[in-house]
């Protein structure tokens, strides 16, 4: 083609459909030239109010962009509803991240004006992740939201373990991302397009390429997810990373990594139905039952809560493993609760370290509810969402993929899932054993409790029963949505 | 069997390379150098005994600095052979692209990455 004529084909994107991301890419440049610019003292107050308020105006912007659904940037994009609902839970947990991340620091003594921007850029891969079906897209993306994750990571000044877990996240990160774009490169070489849609929609006569790529692109995921054989780096990074950072990772990067998984199912159920079926159900009942395992003798209390979002991959795994529609609605909802109750599991973690003496063992939650009523209570409701206990959104989320499973008669899947569901009670229930039936250990008291933190606690414990109670809250955008990904 | 002649003499070749060192090895002159064994550092001595020392931190930085820079010039190449028809399109979005890596170059020049007389007794 001549440059001409490409030149010609430029055409002024719509912008009213990306407006959300590009509000968050306008903080974040914002945020790094003050954090460049401004004087230490003001940095403290003005970076967190200026990432709020972008956040708080690209949540509003979603009210446009949901008007007006469509691809923009030459298909590379795809604005759609669930895109929309994903990215409205990623502001609303980055929001509740910015309220406990400044208390943390500046218990930890450790402040760094790099995390505002970097959480701002992360947030805006984890968005674009969200909607897009370009290899290309997806893998800019993927890189812009894990080396956010690097680097938030290592934020936490004078400690080895911190570092110890970025290097060992950065290590299988990147080969994670080596290993997605080589099958990139097969799934392009297979269908000569890059847009995942039509990548599927062709039917060449030599389907090993496509197999291939499909293989090294999920294996590439399964690294970022966390499923069992590619889980090594989850715990360490999970535990050295800084508190709020870990709550915005095990929500907003779970999510973030797994809706272009999402994407995909219903494209390669088309095809190759049984073998993912198979595939994916071995992947899910290995992770389910290992990461509960293993989970049932951590005495940290950060990686107790690591290998119960490995087990929470596995879970939701299983409902990727469903070839029906109902299969698709089960593992999006599921995958809004988990975000909304691990952020909230792990806020509550964040505001226990930054008492005195706390070593983050769990034997220092006995008699919690004697110190700390309130955040006892909170904590509470959120182990008892992760095991799922009926008020609460684990057991929607639980039910809604057993159900799913008796769709596809994958009854040995279920059983497995029922199984490591009853061994997780195991150390959730501890816990709450320990807060509630025991004597007190230690003296806990927080200092400076701000009406953020607060706030957000509040809204995460209410959603937590608010999305069971009402689950047509979600319901009635996930629906839609998995109908439209379904129909393609 | 059409090749079988490059086989010939792939043999031959490596042979002689063969029995040619070897008949220096054996007949060769042989005066121990005092530098013989010296590694060559720009024709000066060599500041470390050995090479299993750390370096100082701010090389790295050095060498990332210095690939910014090779990268924006490998992009800027293609860009002006193609600029005339490009136009505004591509003046803007280079303007972009250079935007971006002057704050890259910002960056470490505010965080003190530009500061390259190290304290040696930190090393």
């Amino acid at each position: 083609m001549d440059i001409g004529q490409l030149v010609g084909a430029i055409e002024i994107p719509k912008l009213s459909r990306f407006l959300p991301e590009l509000v968050v890419l306008i903080t974040a440049f914002v945020l790094f030239t003050l954090d460049l610019a401004l004087p230490s003292y003001l940095k403290r107050t003005v970076l967190p109010t200026l990432s709020a308020a972008g956040y708080v105006i690209a949540l509003l912007s979603i009210w446009i962009t949901v008007r007006d659904p469509g691809d923009i940037f030459y298909g590379s994009f795809t604005n759609d509803l669930l895109g929309v609902v994903v990215k409205i839970f990623e502001l609303l947990i980055a929001l509740t991240v910015l309220a406990f991340a400044g208390n943390y620091f500046r218990s930890k003594n450790s402040f760094y004006g790099e995390f505002y921007y970097m959480l701002a850029f992360t947030l805006l891969g984890a968005m674009i992740l969200a909607s897009s079906y370009n290899l290309i897209i997806i893998y800019v993306s993927l890189e812009l939201v894990s080396i956010g994750f690097y680097i938030l990571t290592a934020l936490l000044r004078g400690s080895f373990i911190s570092k110890e877990g970025a290097f060992k996240y950065l290590i299988l990160g990147g080969l994670s991302i080596a290993l997605a774009s080589y099958g990139a490169v097969f799934m392009y070489i297979y269908a000569g397009s890059l847009d995942l849609r039509e990548i599927f929609k062709y039917s060449g006569q030599d389907y090993h390429y496509l197999i291939l790529g499909l293989v090294f692109f999920l294996i590439g995921f399964a690294i970022k997810i966390g499923a069992v054989p590619f889980h090594f780096w989850l715990p360490d990074a999970y535990q050295g990373a800084p508190t709020p950072v870990t709550a915005f990772m095990a929500s907003v990067g779970k999510l973030a990594f797994f809706i272009p998984v999402v994407r995909i199912m219903p494209l390669v159920q088309e095809k190759f139905a049984f073998a993912w079926m198979l595939t994916v159900g071995v992947i899910a009942a290995v992770t389910m039952l290992y990461g509960n395992f293993v989970a049932l003798v951590q005495k940290d209390i950060k990686r107790l809560l690591a290998y119960s979002s490995v087990a929470h991959s596995g879970y939701i795994l299983a409902g990727v493993a469903v070839t029906q529609v109902i299969g698709l609605k089960a593992v999006i909802y599921f995958l809004l609760v988990y975000a909304v109750m691990s952020a909230g599991a792990f806020f509550v973690v964040s505001m226990l370290e930054r008492s005195e003496d706390w070593e983050n063992q769990i034997r220092e939650f006995s008699g919690l509810r004697f110190s700390l009523p309130y955040l006892a209570f909170a904590f509470m409701v959120y182990m008892f969402a992760l095991l799922g206990v009926p008020p609460t959104v684990g057991f929607v989320g639980k039910t809604l993929v057993f159900m799913a499973l008796s769709f596809d008669k994958l009854w040995w899947l279920a059983f497995i899932m029922i199984l490591s569901t009853a061994i997780s009670t195991g150390y959730y229930v501890r816990l709450v054993v320990l807060m509630y039936m025991k004597d007190k250990e230690k003296e806990i008291s927080l200092k400076g409790r701000s009406y953020a933190e607060i706030a957000s606690l509040v809204v995460l414990t209410v959603l937590t029963f608010a999305l069971a109670v009402f689950p047509d809250l979600v319901w009635r955008f996930i629906g839609p949505a998995s109908e439209t990904l379904f129909a393609r | 069997m059409d090749y079988i002649a490059f086989l010939i003499f792939l043999v031959i070749m490596v042979a002689i390379a063969f029995v040619m060192i070897s008949l220096n090895w054996l007949f060769g002159p042989k005066t121990p150098q005092e530098y013989e064994d010296y590694p060559y550092e720009c024709g000066v001595p060599l500041y470390d005994e050995s090479a299993q020392t750390t370096f100082h931190q701010g090389y790295y930085l050095l060498g990332l600095l210095l690939l910014l820079f090779d990268i924006e010039a490998a992009f800027l190449f293609p860009w002006t052979v193609v600029y005339r028809w490009l136009g505004v399109f591509g003046f803007i979005e280079m303007f972009l692209f250079i935007l971006i890596l002057t704050y890259g170059l910002l960056y470490a020049w505010r965080k003190g990455a530009l500061n390259w007389q190290f304290e040696m007794e930190e090393v």
